[in-house]
């Protein structure tokens, strides 16, 4: 019975393999770029620090898959760029390391930890240190949602 | 077979399985464990972050059920699925019983009826029994602030704990199903070891399968996929479509499992 299962095993994941990926990068994008804005305005609600005045966060977000193969499609390691408006409405850039799983889940972790968005922990106006929620988030996005049409 | 018959080997059963030991013990861990998790939590400096919400569960107390549910995704459940229902149908054969139970007032299809009925109820009791006691450990532990769901929003009190209640009943169709396999295995094998065992290790085979990166279709006729489909509920806006697909291909498995299992017990020659 074990050798069967093995089989139907290596069967259905040989099979599975053959299929087109569901993770693609119209679907990443369209997944982080709002989470980031929404966990923006959840940090600066934790720091004790208004919504950001209209038009918002307005973040978008730009991916390349780094692992092997496709550069659009696949689970795996990507590279995801985020141009957002800051809270002096200034244009901010910052850079994620994305790793995706298959079923359409992910952690993104900051690419440059010197850059603005600050380490896992950051000071609030009170002094209190709060954990960051930009420093790493994750997320999850439908891996068959009809979102690629651009 | 009348309802009647069935609830008389049911009540039989069910006093049965709450007069074992392992079993009782099984309960108690399901209802301690996460409150140790929780205190675990709060005196180590490290978080399960290899867990979705695991970065959070010293910011909500809503997080570690869902924390918990991940995990038990793995094997727990398939565990908490397969204890009973791998041996309820086996320990007959090992203490050569079967034919003391059919001498009473009851029929071979009263009997698997009611024995599937009782490995079923187990099974839920022990999956809302630890979904239960781990959403009190974090309520209790770490308090009801609010819970940052996948999307990045932020969930109030009473939508946090409408999540964990739905992503915990979302993992029931895919515990009834793993449930009927062990009956399966527990039936055609008469062996114990094979009924609790082959679903606990198909559960990780298809936890494997599902690492596989390729079509999403296949990846939802797997079992497992169902443990995950709750995801869809912490997004905003949500995705159902795993959700439904869980539900029907637990549904399959369930149907399927029992069916085959009934027939094959039919077919033995054990008495009426």
């Amino acid at each position: 019975m074990t050798a069967r299962l093995v089989a139907a095993v290596v069967s259905f994941a040989a099979l599975a393999g053959c299929g087109e990926s569901a993770i693609t990068r119209a679907r990443l994008e369209r997944a982080l770029a709002p989470t980031f804005a929404n966990l923006v305005e959840v940090q600066l609600l934790h720091m004790g620090l208004g919504p950001l005045p209209p038009p918002g966060v307005k973040a978008v977000a730009s991916c390349r898959r780094i692992s092997p193969g496709s550069r659009d499609a696949g689970a795996g390691e990507w590279s995801c760029t985020l141009t957002w408006i800051g809270p002096n409405r200034v244009t901010l850039v910052d850079t994620y390391d994305v790793h995706v799983m298959p079923g359409g889940c992910y952690t993104a972790s900051v690419a440059d930890v010197e850059g603005h968005l600050g380490g896992p922990m950051i000071p609030a106006p009170d002094g209190t240190l709060t954990r960051n929620l930009l420093y790493v988030f994750d997320g999850c996005f439908d891996p068959a949602g009809k979102v690629d049409a651009q | 077979m009348t309802a009647r018959g069935i609830a008389a080997v049911w009540r039989v059963e069910w006093q049965k399985l709450l007069g074992q030991r392992m079993l009782r013990a099984l309960l108690l861990t399901c209802a301690f464990g996460p409150f140790a998790f929780v205190a675990v939590m709060r005196v180590q400096s490290a978080l399960p972050e290899d867990t979705l919400f695991g970065r959070g569960v010293r910011d909500s107390g809503f997080a570690t059920p869902l924390v918990v549910l991940g995990f038990a995704a793995l094997w727990v459940l398939p565990v908490l699925a397969s204890v009973v229902g791998g041996d309820i149908f086996s320990s007959e054969d090992r203490y050569g019983t079967w034919a003391s139970i059919l001498t009473r007032a009851c029929t071979k299809a009263e009997v698997f009826v009611a024995k599937m009925l009782a490995a079923l109820a187990f099974s839920t009791l022990a999956a809302t029994v630890l979904g239960a006691s781990s959403t009190a450990a974090g309520v209790l532990g770490v308090g009801v602030e609010p819970l940052v769901d996948l999307s990045g929003g932020l969930l109030e009190s009473a939508a946090a704990i409408r999540l964990v209640a739905l992503a915990w009943a979302s993992a029931l169709p895919v515990v009834w199903a793993f449930t009927a396999l062990a009956v399966l295995c527990s039936v055609t094998t008469r062996s114990s070891v094979v009924g609790v065992g082959v679903p606990v290790v198909a559960a990780l085979a298809m936890q494997l399968g599902s690492y596989v990166d390729g079509s999403e279709t296949l990846r939802r006729l797997l079992l497992t996929s169902g443990l995950d489909a709750w995801h869809g509920l912490a997004v905003e806006p949500r995705y159902l479509g795993a959700l439904t697909a869980s539900v029907v291909v637990s549904g399959i498995y369930l149907l399927v499992c029992s069916g085959v299992a009934y027939g094959v017990l039919m077919r033995r020659d054990i008495g009426r």
